[in-house]
């Protein structure tokens, strides 16, 4: 929850939730070059090391896409997942960045050296990146060439992959440029959330710019079975979160001519915890503490998260994703955050929770 | 609130297990991943870089583009007097003016030497004229008809191809390559044999210059050419007009 801007809103957990992913990702990258030595050793040949790393930081960047879009629907599956969603933003700018240093590699811009008159100092790693070691040193500007060198658009074998790869990266640093609440604040949730499903137009333009580049030159059949493996995965979770979604969504409660509506029984519901009914086409959290029953939008304000299956702490209802509260009588968040959420008027009558489909509008700090 | 998590709260025991697991699990994912990706991968080209030599020999200026002819000790065989070094420039370039300057005359140049197979690449950026040694035969610019052959194959820049970059061929190279040839590196037609034998065909057209500008959008792509073989010295040379240049069927 925030009430002024800052750039990170650092916690212990996404101080270790970030070391981890750094960490994971370096062990990749070492691994990767490493065992690429080796190889070439073994096989006594020389290793052309800008290319090695080049698909290095290209397959980690794409791997780490894979692990960022399952989070989602794995969440939506089993709410134990919610320990790998909270700081799923830092994942994906960590995808941009990784898929940046494939693009530009590590190299220090040699123009400002040259005016100093000296030597363009080396940092360690370096390495071209894709753009300048394939399009540069040549009679076009890397960039130009980039865009012009093939024009084979109406060949699916030979189609320019380099553009689907631009595509996706252009879609990447988009959504990491505006990935703070800032920007989620400003643009209000859903237009955000709606700019941020873009993701998946990035996503399908990477995986064209894989099958079109790395799998026509790597024949070999175990990489294009990992390929699609992660994509078969990744469509099989989001269309079974979808279908559960679907399925739980189509059991409208509401009846027409009716202002009360049973939503079940007060038994039905853990103390602390909620259960999510439709009501109207809208979903309702109904949350119980104690003897009580409230019913708040299933919407957190924050990001669309499924405020139902958060917990009620400190007589609010705290949101699974990133911990958003709201009061649970009147759907706002306690001072000084001014988020809210309706809420709508609930009735205890032997037991048997009545909910009214009508919404009491939130409450406005 | 058994196994109920809020980042900035702890983190309840229940789920610790849980969080153990799926850390193992991308670990073990990542080490897998990491170890065997780099065997998939098609980036173990046999092309080998060689230290910085200094190498005299004739220089011309064709067939397809710069090239040192280097006596070879011992050889004195009619049809192979020479090795031809193919000569690029610094990037994807021709040799600079301070080397074209010189052709047709014995030469000394110095650089990094790229080796494939019997394609040898130098880049260099100078060549220091020099008298000839005594006895040094002439070069043979005419060549040695081999016969007309159909070959399949693809076309490559001489210089990634034997060994600046693995593989130096196929679609991912094509940007790279287009590059490389249209800046007057040597385009080489690559062919693998059926017993898995490789030859390497130097283009050059009907009147035995260079194709480099007609070939930039067949380049990285399966081709079938038909045209006269011609061996000059240790270099195979294919003549064929590139607009008879067509996809295999």
């Amino acid at each position: 929850m925030t009430h002024q801007y800052v750039a990170v809103q650092w916690t212990r957990r996404k101080v270790i939730y970030d070391a981890i992913l750094i960490g994971l990702m370096a062990l990749y990258l070492l691994a990767f070059m490493q065992t690429s030595h080796w190889i070439a050793d073994l096989r006594g040949i020389e290793l052309e090391t800008d290319g090695v790393a080049i698909r290095a930081y290209g397959s980690a960047a794409y791997i780490l896409l894979h692990l960022t879009l399952a989070i989602g629907p794995l969440s939506r599956l089993h709410p134990w997942f919610h320990t790998l969603l909270f700081n799923r933003r830092h994942m994906g700018v960590m995808v941009f960045l990784l898929g940046a240093i494939h693009v530009s590699g590590w190299t220090l811009p040699s123009q400002p050296w040259i005016w100093l008159g000296m030597k363009t100092p080396k940092l360690p790693w370096a390495f071209y990146g894709s753009v300048a070691w394939y399009n540069n040193f040549g009679d076009l500007k890397p960039l130009v060439s980039l865009f012009t060198v093939n024009r084979h658009f109406g060949s699916l074998a030979l189609f320019p992959f380099e553009l689907l790869g631009v595509i996706g990266l252009v879609v990447l640093f988009v959504m990491a440029a505006i990935s703070h609440d800032f920007w989620l604040a400003n643009l209000t949730a859903p237009v955000w959330k709606a700019i941020h499903m873009s993701v998946y137009v990035g996503y399908a333009a990477l995986v064209g710019h894989v099958l079109l580049g790395a799998l026509q030159t790597n024949r070999n059949p175990w990489l294009a079975v990992l390929v699609l493996s992660g994509a078969l995965a990744l469509l099989t979770l989001h269309l079974l979160s979808g279908w559960r979604e679907w399925y739980s969504d189509r059991a409208d409660l509401a009846q027409p001519g009716h202002s009360w509506v049973d939503v079940g029984a007060l038994q039905d519901i853990a103390d602390g915890a909620a259960k999510v009914v439709m009501l109207s086409g809208e979903r309702v959290a109904v949350f119980r503490r104690g003897t009580s029953v409230f019913a708040l939008s299933n919407v957190c304000q924050h990001q669309n998260g499924p405020l139902g299956e958060g917990r009620i702490v400190n007589n609010c209802a705290v949101c699974p994703w990133h911990g958003y509260e709201y009061e649970l009588e009147t759907g706002a968040s306690p001072p000084p955050f001014h988020e809210s959420v309706p809420t709508f008027p609930v009735q205890l009558r032997e037991g048997r929770i009545l909910i009214s489909p009508v919404p009491i509008a939130a409450v406005q700090r | 609130m058994n196994n109920f998590f809020v980042h900035y709260r702890p983190l309840p025991p229940g789920l610790k297990r849980f969080v153990l697991l799926v850390l193992t699990v991308l670990v073990t994912l990542i080490v897998v991943l990491g170890f065997w990706g780099p065997s998939l991968h098609n980036q173990y080209g046999p092309g080998r870089r060689q230290p910085v030599k200094e190498l005299s020999g004739w220089l011309l200026d064709g067939p397809g583009g710069a090239q040192l002819l280097v006596p070879q000790p011992g050889q004195t065989t009619q049809d192979q007097t020479f090795n031809r070094v193919l000569l690029a420039g610094p990037g994807k370039t021709i040799p600079p003016p301070a080397v074209m300057d010189h052709v047709g005359d014995w030469v000394k140049v110095r650089g990094s030497l790229f080796s494939r197979g019997p394609l040898d690449v130098m880049n260099t950026r100078k060549a220091t004229p020099m008298r000839p040694p005594l006895g040094t035969p002439e070069a043979n610019v005419v060549g040695y008809s081999e016969g007309e052959f159909t070959l399949r194959g693809e076309i490559v820049d001489s210089k990634c191809f034997s060994g600046v970059m693995k593989p130096g061929s196929g679609k991912t190279h094509m940007g790279c390559a287009i590059r490389c040839i249209s800046g007057g590196v040597p385009a080489v037609f690559h062919v693998r044999q059926n017993d898995g034998a490789a030859l390497d065909f130097v283009l050059i057209d009907d009147q035995n210059r260079t194709v480099n500008e007609r070939v930039l959008s067949l380049v990285a792509q399966p081709l079938e050419l038909r045209g006269e073989v011609i061996r000059f010295d240790n270099l195979l040379a294919l003549r064929a007009n590139p607009d008879s240049y067509r996809s295999p069927k």
